[in-house]
């Protein structure tokens, strides 16, 4: 059987470990990488005469020090925290999703299509988008999903190559159909109506899709250990043959999972756009859909490690638009210092040594 | 152009760099940089050379010798290079260089409509050319290609045949970023001639894309990054005539382009990929 | 017993060092010792056959001599003078060439390219037509024919041998060692090889010729040394020894049944397990089970002997239903379920203790309880939740009633050793709400006690009515407990015989080809 075959060569031996903590040992290591990557950073920093404890200072200020900062962070753990889950998900049956980015384009297309041309009553707009959104980043990464179950074809490689399909698609959009008649002549289209903006939870900008990240997290963890369906998901993604030998349809769970994770992505780009927006227009997500994918991976696909990380990701993230202000450095010289604790975790962590593209 | 063929190397000893995007952009930017201080565009081109050569470096370490899971390392790679050129290119944004002399090939560069098109270029662009007929028969007609498809297809056979499959791994995807430092390196002395920011805008992806298009060969690679490119040339062309194509839907050609060739090959039943793509294998004691 | 070390001086001149010479070479894995301080010379213009069953520590003990293993203690010699052998490339500077069992020919690289890969020199230049002649010289010299340009994943089997055998001649080596070179071959393309095989002998090449096949050993050997569960049992030169002789060294003495425990007869009980004509690929996709018709009734236990790889394994991915019948039908207590699910058959009562535990029944990232409800979960409801108390008390009622002591059942499996996998698996399917039970080596890796304790269950599982398929390599523990013995061989089921009629150098022949059915 083709999914029996392919999972033999391809899934066995690199299951995400089951659980809700990381291990102690772990928290040591991660603690020691993230600490070299930051005398690593500082020592770039030097390199062009800047102060390494000055820019440390302000990021810290910016981004966990103050109300506001922490505010911040949190905005961005909506979208990373859920990109994460989009991968993590996946990954519990084995599978590897890059392809957070386009579901996540797809999912704030259709939220936007949904708010824009429905024609559905103010109350009902966001339920629409919602469902629109989960909708379309699920179905997005249900082509990825019947390319693998059905024709074989490799789900990292495909979902990465709709990534750059599914930015074109919107951007087709905003440039075109979509566009705003009367704003000025950019790619945007027009503003949502207040009716389709996500209320707010605290202060103007952390909306209640926080508590998407929080549910589906919590979930994660409620499904893979107290449900049958979890449990036969981790089963399939810790060995297919085994999975198959006990009469577990290999095949659905990882079309499921595929789907599932993207409808997770879809709904934040559908966050993004009722929540910071207002508007969909171009380059909506910063990277967010492979920020997730390093997050959940950092994470080691488990909930707890997958909001540790997203925290971290959002913390250096947010210092970095501050260090722009403040000191006048670009702001994504802070991707150095994330990749820099990438590349420590990366370096000192016991690879096992299966892995796929 | 440069970065596809370098992926294909990297790709053919059976390791994916997804950093491709970030050692396009140290490329990119050392040569920028290296360019505005000593005038010499070529000895940008040197520079752009070593720093991808040395980001993919990096990226070879962590997953030939840590075994790291080589879509992590190589997506870090490529935040890494954001980061590192925005902050050390930051200073020259507004800097001018001497970007690369376009040559006319004389007699041909008149030709009506053509000339200007194919024999109006830079150094780089014309190298490009011979190096893939190079790097083509490297790969297959050259024993350290055997070698380098060798430890592609397998590294369990080619450590019992005798050689040594992490130095042929760190070599190729060493060589694979230098190459894609070259292709950043055009782009910005010739192509853009300026810097900015994130100056690649996502070609790294598309030098992966075209690897898998390419079916791992260095020809096959060329007049993939021509065709793509002439679809762009081509949309022009229609828009000049009034045809409305949306430029936009033409530019998702190449990766559905890409994933339909992925699924002709998967149901022919051959592996497409180079059977020893994603393992990273250590030596047995 | 008579040692190897023994023998030598009788038949060699004693001046002439051999080509190849180990003294005490030991490899232990985890728990295993595969090659417990082996003595053995390879003579120059010799063949020497290292004969014994499977997981008798052959292929370990040519891994050893071609530097892809390193001994945990032992030496090496070549022509008289110590060598320590680092990794494969060193031993092909010595001179020393393998023919693996499982080709290391590259599918995706022409013939040419793949023996260019052992070629030794520098520089990027691929003579490309200097090789191809080289490898026409020595084909035709030694019947080795080949289309060099070709593909060799687009080779036939044999082809890809011969390829397998000149890449290693044209690699200048003098000491070949071929690993099972016919177990892959048909019949005349066997001869074929050990023709060629001869004929390098004659021309002063020092062979290994590592097999189980008795008749090759008689065809072309000149001295043998066996090999049994990683010792040197005995050798000599070829004409010291019978068909026979070596068969007993081979398989070891029949102990009686001190170790293991003997079923009493016991009655069918109406339809159990039945395959009919069936014809299936394997895992591998080559064609594992050629017109296999098997009837274990309930309340019997059917045995089946086999060497490895002659179709065995196919059992159990047709009998869930996971591989594709080419032709045939299954049948589970009288009903025809060829084409029903995996779970369907599950539920009907069909247990499998699988063939390799680790990467078929059990998942090492998960506890022993976990696993212990793979087959549960299913079972035990349909819900959407899984009533966690239940199953863990399930699983803990599992463990203690164990007849074999279990580590803690919280454990990951990935933690644990072979055996002690093997012990949980065990556990887990040998319950008594199995009907069906296919069970592959039972007592492998388990000591005394233990094993005696799972062949006592699964006598009681047959006593309960059960219809066991029981597929092992122990020859004790097939005729202790097998109400019918069935041989196989290629894929057929050649030989059967019922308890207490058990020929055992029949069943050897009939297992190695040796005799026909």
């Amino acid at each position: 059987m083709t999914v029996a075959t392919q999972a033999r060569a391809r899934l066995r031996g690199q299951p995400p470990r089951s659980g809700w903590l990381v291990g102690r040992g772990a928290v040591l290591r991660f603690g020691m990488a993230v600490t070299v990557a930051m005398v690593a950073f500082g020592l770039v920093l030097l390199s062009e005469s800047t102060n390494p404890l000055g820019t440390l200072r302000v990021m810290w200020d910016a981004s966990v020090g103050t109300e506001f900062g922490r505010t911040e962070v949190l905005v961005k753990v909506i979208p990373f925290g859920l990109c994460a889950l989009a991968v993590a998900v996946p990954a519990r049956v084995g599978l590897i999703n890059v392809g957070g980015e386009g579901q996540f384009y797809v999912g704030a297309w259709a939220a936007a299509g949904a708010v824009l041309y429905s024609g559905l009553p103010g109350w009902a707009l966001l339920p629409a988008a919602f469902v629109a959104g989960a909708t379309g980043g699920g179905a997005w990464a249900a082509l990825v999903a019947v390319l693998r179950v059905k024709g074989k074809v490799n789900e990292a490689v495909s979902s990465l190559l709709l990534n750059f399909v599914a930015i074109q698609f919107v951007n087709y959009f905003v440039y075109g159909p979509w566009k705003d008649p009367r704003g000025p002549n950019w790619p945007f289209s027009p503003k949502f109506p207040d009716a389709a903006m996500l209320p707010t939870v605290y202060g103007d900008r952390l909306s209640i899709a926080i508590a998407f990240v929080a549910v589906g997290l919590v979930a994660m963890f409620l499904v893979l250990r107290y449900t049958r369906i979890g449990y036969h998901a981790r089963v399939v993604g810790g060995n297919a043959v085994a999975a198959e030998r006990s009469g577990i349809p290999v095949g659905r769970y990882l079309f499921w999972a595929l789907v599932s994770g993207g409808a997770i992505a879809g709904l934040a780009g559908m966050a993004e756009v009722t929540g910071i927006q207002g508007r969909l227009r171009p380059g909506i997500s910063v990277n967010y859909g492979y920020i997730g994918f390093l997050a959940a991976w950092l994470g080691g696909h488990r909930p707890l490690g997958i909001l540790f990380a997203c925290l971290l990701f959002g913390a250096i993230s947010v210092g970095g638009d501050s260090l722009q202000l403040a000191l006048g450095l670009p702001g994504s010289t802070v991707n150095i210092l994330m990749a820099l604790i990438l590349f420590a975790v990366l370096a000192g962590r016991k690879n096992r040594t299966q892995v796929r593209a | 152009m440069y970065a596809s063929l370098g992926e294909v190397i990297a790709q053919r000893a059976g390791i994916t760099n997804l950093g491709v995007e970030g050692c396009m952009l140290a490329g990119a930017c050392a040569a920028y940089i290296v360019a505005a201080e000593t005038g010499s565009p070529y000895l940008g081109i040197i520079a752009a050379f070593a720093a991808g050569g040395l980001f993919a470096m990096l990226h070879a370490f962590l997953v030939v010798t840590r075994g790291a899971n080589q879509l992590a390392s190589g997506l870090a790679l490529m935040f890494l290079g954001l980061g590192m050129t925005a902050f050390f290119g930051r200073p020259y944004v507004k800097v001018q260089i001497t970007p690369l002399r376009d040559y006319a090939i004389p007699g041909l560069s008149d030709l009506p409509y053509l000339g200007s098109v194919l024999f109006h270029h830079d150094v780089l662009t014309y190298a490009v050319f011979p190096l893939a007929g190079l790097l083509w028969w490297f790969v297959f007609r050259s024993r350290w290609g055997v070698m380098l498809r060798a430890v592609g297809e397998s590294t369990e056979s080619a450590f019992a045949v005798g050689l040594h499959p992490a130095r042929i791994q760190y070599a190729a995807v060493t060589f694979g970023g230098a190459l894609a430092g070259l292709g950043g390196a055009q782009i910005s002395l010739a192509y853009a001639a300026t810097w900015v920011e994130n100056l690649t805008q996502g070609r790294g992806f598309i030098a992966v894309a075209l690897v898998i298009f390419a079916m791992w060969n260095p020809l096959r690679a060329m007049v993939g990054a021509l065709l793509f490119g002439g679809a762009v040339a081509l949309q022009l062309q229609l828009q000049a005539r009034g045809v409305g194509v949306s430029p936009l839907l033409l530019d998702m050609t190449p990766y559905l382009l890409t994933i339909v060739v992925l699924l002709v090959w998967a149901q022919r039943g051959r592996d497409a990929f180079p059977a020893g793509l994603t393992k990273v294998f250590r030596g047995t004691g | 017993m008579t040692t190897l070390a023994a023998l030598v001086p009788t038949h060699v001149a004693a001046a002439a060092p051999a080509a190849l010479s180990a003294r005490g070479l030991t490899k232990r894995f985890a728990d295993v010792v595969a090659a417990d301080s082996i003595d053995l010379d390879a003579h120059s213009g010799q063949i020497l056959a290292v004969l014994g069953e499977n997981g008798a520590g052959k292929s370990t003990l040519m891994k050893l001599l071609y530097g892809y293993y390193r001994p945990d203690s032992g030496t090496l010699a070549i022509h008289g003078r110590d060598l320590e052998l680092h990794s494969p490339a060193s031993a092909r500077n010595h001179g020393i060439g393998m023919v693996f069992q499982n080709f290391t020919l590259i599918p995706a690289l022409t013939v040419v390219e793949n023996i260019a890969l052992l070629q030794p020199g520098r520089g990027l230049r691929l003579d490309r037509r200097g090789l191809a002649r080289r490898i026409d010289e020595l084909s035709a010299r030694y019947g080795l024919e080949v289309r060099p340009h070709v593909l060799v994943g687009d080779l036939s089997v044999g082809e890809r041998q011969r390829a397998e055998i000149l890449k290693v001649l044209a690699s200048d080596a003098r000491i070949l060692i071929l690993d099972e070179p016919t177990s892959v071959l048909a019949p005349q393309e066997v001869d074929n090889l050990l023709a060629i095989l001869r004929h390098l002998r004659d021309d002063g090449f020092a062979l290994l010729l590592i097999t189980h096949k008795l008749r090759e050993v008689f065809a072309c050997a000149d001295r043998v040394t066996v090999l049994r569960r990683g010792q040197v049992i005995g050798g000599g030169p070829i004409a010291d020894f019978t068909s026979e002789s070596l068969l007993a060294m081979m398989l070891g003495e029949r102990q009686g049944a001190t170790e293991v425990v003997a079923a009493p007869p016991a009655a069918p009980r109406g339809p159990g397990m039945r395959l009919e004509h069936v014809t299936a690929l394997g895992a591998d996709g080559r064609t594992a089970l050629r017109d296999v018709t098997i009837d274990v009734p309930a309340g019997q236990i059917v045995g089946v002997a086999a060497v490895g790889g002659n179709g065995q394994s196919g059992f159990a991915d047709v009998l869930i239903g996971i591989a594709a019948l080419q032709a045939g039908r299954v049948e589970l207590g009288g009903v025809d379920v060829t084409g029903a699910s995996p779970a369907s058959r599950l539920a009907a009562g069909l247990r499998i203790v699988a063939e390799d535990p680790v990467a078929q029944s059990a998942v090492g990232a998960m506890s022993i309880r976990e696993n212990f409800m793979l087959t549960r979960a299913r079972v035990d409801g349909k819900g959407v939740l899984l009533n966690l108390r239940r199953l863990a008390a399930a699983a803990a009622a599992l463990a203690a009633r164990s007849p074999f002591p279990v580590p803690a059942i919280t454990r990951p499996l990935e933690t644990l050793s072979g055996g002690n996998v093997q012990r949980v698996v065990l556990v887990r399917e040998l319950q008594p709400h199995g009907r069906f039970l296919l069970v592959y080596y039972p007592s492998r890796g388990l000591d005394v006690a233990s094993s005696r304790a799972v062949q006592q269950l699964i006598i009681d599982l047959r006593d309960q009515g059960a219809a066991v398929l029981l597929v092992s390599e122990d020859f004790d523990e097939l005729e202790a407990l097998s109400d019918q013995l069935l041989v196989m061989h290629h894929g057929h089921v050649v030989g059967s015989f019922a308890r207490g009629s058990v020929d055992w150098l029949r069943v050897g022949r009939l297992m190695t080809g040796e005799a026909d059915a």
